[in-house]
């Protein structure tokens, strides 16, 4: 299989240059490459979510990636927010600790994808506030491909939707 | 005769004393004080440090006390027993100042009369900075003192005579400071440090001459231990023997990979050292042991930057295929039973004009299900994500490996692309 030559920004760090498969999927990259382990492989086939990715574009907007069906070679040269990333001098980030509070998950391995979701979900809306009756609606898009077999999504919603009300920056009246 | 007895005797005073005079002046060269860390910090990046020194596998005896050393060295000139190196103010290293436990580390001495012998690797360790060493002088400081008196070595004459090593450190012992390569990157150069360093590598694999000293021309090249051969584990030696940097890493963190297993010294340091470090600093000792990495340094947005337009001018379709379609479709067009669709033979690739294929690879395709467990897809639209010419790129090379008839079908351009997705 043909190798190409990678670096990126991971989490604020440059990684690479590593000389990778161009069949290497991405999670395997941040896996082996890179020994970061929070980014989880569920179903392969890109329905499950759980490895999710934030990827940051240079306009300041940013946008999550599945990491099962995408190369490594994808990420060439963009800047990848990892669960690694979220939690800062030891202390969760805002996302982390609602799931935490609302006890959102059993297992875990759906959470990071989670997170990443709910992460550029939170930061879309510090952009873009939107009305609080259509916050449901909004949740439901973002999160709505995430598939999680224990808590029955219910108390990751709960813990979106009460951090999302609780922030006046996030939300409009109405 | 009693003149000339005279004189002898007074040239080997005169000898006597020029070595003496030589040891205080250049036999320990002053370092600055400074004070110990006891911040749990500091003391934690000598945790670390000192596992990627592997201080422990000869500062332990077996089944003794951890670090209180009596741990038998046995050298051509005779045994050796490792010193208590736990903060012990009678048998170990209590009180002692952190500019003594860099002229230990770095020089080999702290003191004109009583040097180290080089089987504690200050050969190598001139290479650690200060900074690490004062961290491993926190650590050390801070760990329960154990009170066990080392066991006197059994050294033959008249290596037992320990100034004497000041000699031998004047042939033999170089004071370098470690001097990153710029040309080099990041990791080759903390792989380096490591190596050649703190991690001492060279200490069991570089081979020595007759007075015990390791011959730099043959570094890393190999060399008997005991019973046993540490191989050659130059760049060239490692990769005529299957290794790759990844299962180097791997051997690090397990003492196992396709190449086989660590065992004998090679497995304490395994144990003892390498796979308690970091997976970056794994991967930083296996890209120097192989040479394994660029000459273009690897930090900085620059080179990120230029890398990843490298990357991306390179893709051919073959590279857009593996990295973009592949994961789901398999590198052979093989697909996923009654998940996704194969596109070795499928029939779509075949349409003359490429409308459907491009429309597809252009918007992704929502999920075709039939039943709970029979439906395909749903697949990413790479709209944007590919360029109409990347686009052509990819579609071209589906076309020609896995379309039946491909040899009757036209070649795509970017204009045809952006004609269909208009």
């Amino acid at each position: 299989m043909p190798t190409t030559k990678i670096a990126m920004t991971v989490n604020g760090q440059t990684v690479g240059p590593h000389e990778v498969s161009d069949g290497l999927a991405m999670v395997d990259y941040l896996h082996d490459y890179l020994g970061l382990t929070g980014t989880k492989f569920g179903c392969g086939i890109g329905v499950c979510h759980a490895c999710v990715v934030i990827v940051d574009e240079p306009d300041g907007t940013s946008r999550t990636m599945r990491t099962c069906i995408n190369g490594a070679l994808q990420f060439a040269g963009k800047a990848v927010r990892t669960v690694e990333g979220h939690a800062k001098d030891g202390k969760l980030s805002d996302v982390q600790q609602a799931f935490v509070d609302h006890f959102s998950f059993q297992c875990g391995y759906c959470t990071s994808g989670f997170v990443n979701q709910a992460t550029r979900l939170v930061e879309e809306l510090e952009r873009k506030p939107i009305a609080k009756s259509q916050v449901e609606t909004k949740l439901a898009d973002a999160l709505g491909e995430h598939i999680c077999r224990c808590t029955g999504y219910v108390r990751y919603y709960e813990a979106i939707r009460d951090l999302v009300l609780a922030d006046p920056r996030l939300t409009t009246e109405g | 005769m009693r003149r000339w007895l005279g004189r002898l005797l007074g040239l080997a005073l005169l000898g006597l004393l020029g070595y003496a005079a030589f040891a205080f002046f250049w036999g320990v060269p002053s370092v600055a004080e400074r004070p110990t860390a006891t911040d749990a910090e500091t003391i934690a990046a000598g945790k670390y440090l000192a596992a990627a020194g592997d201080c422990t596998s000869c500062h332990t005896a077996e089944g003794g006390e951890k670090y209180a050393g009596g741990y038998p060295i046995e050298t051509p000139f005779g045994r050796l027993y490792s010193s208590n190196i736990t903060p012990d103010p009678e048998t170990g290293i209590g009180g002692m100042t952190s500019a003594a436990f860099y002229q230990l580390i770095a020089y080999g001495a702290d003191s004109v009369l009583s040097p180290l012998y080089p089987a504690m690797p200050y050969t190598s360790f001139h290479y650690v900075t200060r900074e690490d060493s004062d961290a491993l002088h926190a650590y050390f400081m801070s760990i329960t003192p154990v009170n066990a008196p080392a066991k006197p070595n059994e050294m033959y004459f008249p290596l037992n005579i320990r100034p004497l090593m000041f000699g031998w450190n004047l042939l033999f012992a170089s004071r370098e400071p470690f001097r990153a390569n710029p040309q080099k990157d990041e990791a080759w150069n903390r792989g380096a440090y490591l190596v050649e360093g703190l991690g001492h590598c060279g200490e069991c694999h570089t081979p020595r001459n007759l007075l015990g000293a390791m011959d730099s021309s043959e570094a890393l090249a190999g060399a008997t231990i005991e019973d046993f051969k540490a191989p050659d584990i130059r760049p060239e030696g490692l990769r005529a023997r299957g290794w790759t940097r990844e299962n180097l890493a791997l051997y690090f963190k397990t003492g196992a990979s396709p190449q086989g297993s660590a065992f004998s010294e090679m497995f304490l340091a395994v144990k003892n050292s390498l796979r308690l470090l970091s997976h970056q600093d794994r991967m930083a000792i296996a890209t120097y042991l192989l040479n394994g990495s660029d000459d273009t340094p690897s930090t900085g947005e620059a080179t990120v930057a230029a890398l990843s337009d490298k990357a991306r001018a390179n893709r051919s379709g073959q590279s857009l295929y593996l990295s973009h379609c592949s994961l789901c479709h398999g590198p052979q067009g093989q697909g996923v039973p009654q998940t996704m669709p194969p596109l070795k033979g499928n029939s779509t690739l075949a349409q003359a004009g490429g409308t459907n294929l491009i429309q597809v690879i252009a918007q992704g395709i929502k999920m075709q299900g039939m039943s709970p467990t029979l439906g395909y897809g749903p697949m990413p639209a790479f709209r944007d994500r590919l360029s109409a010419a990347q686009m052509a790129e990819v579609a071209n090379y589906v076309r020609s490996v896995f379309a039946p008839g491909a040899e009757q079908l036209p070649s795509l351009t970017a204009a045809d692309v952006q004609k269909i997705l208009q």
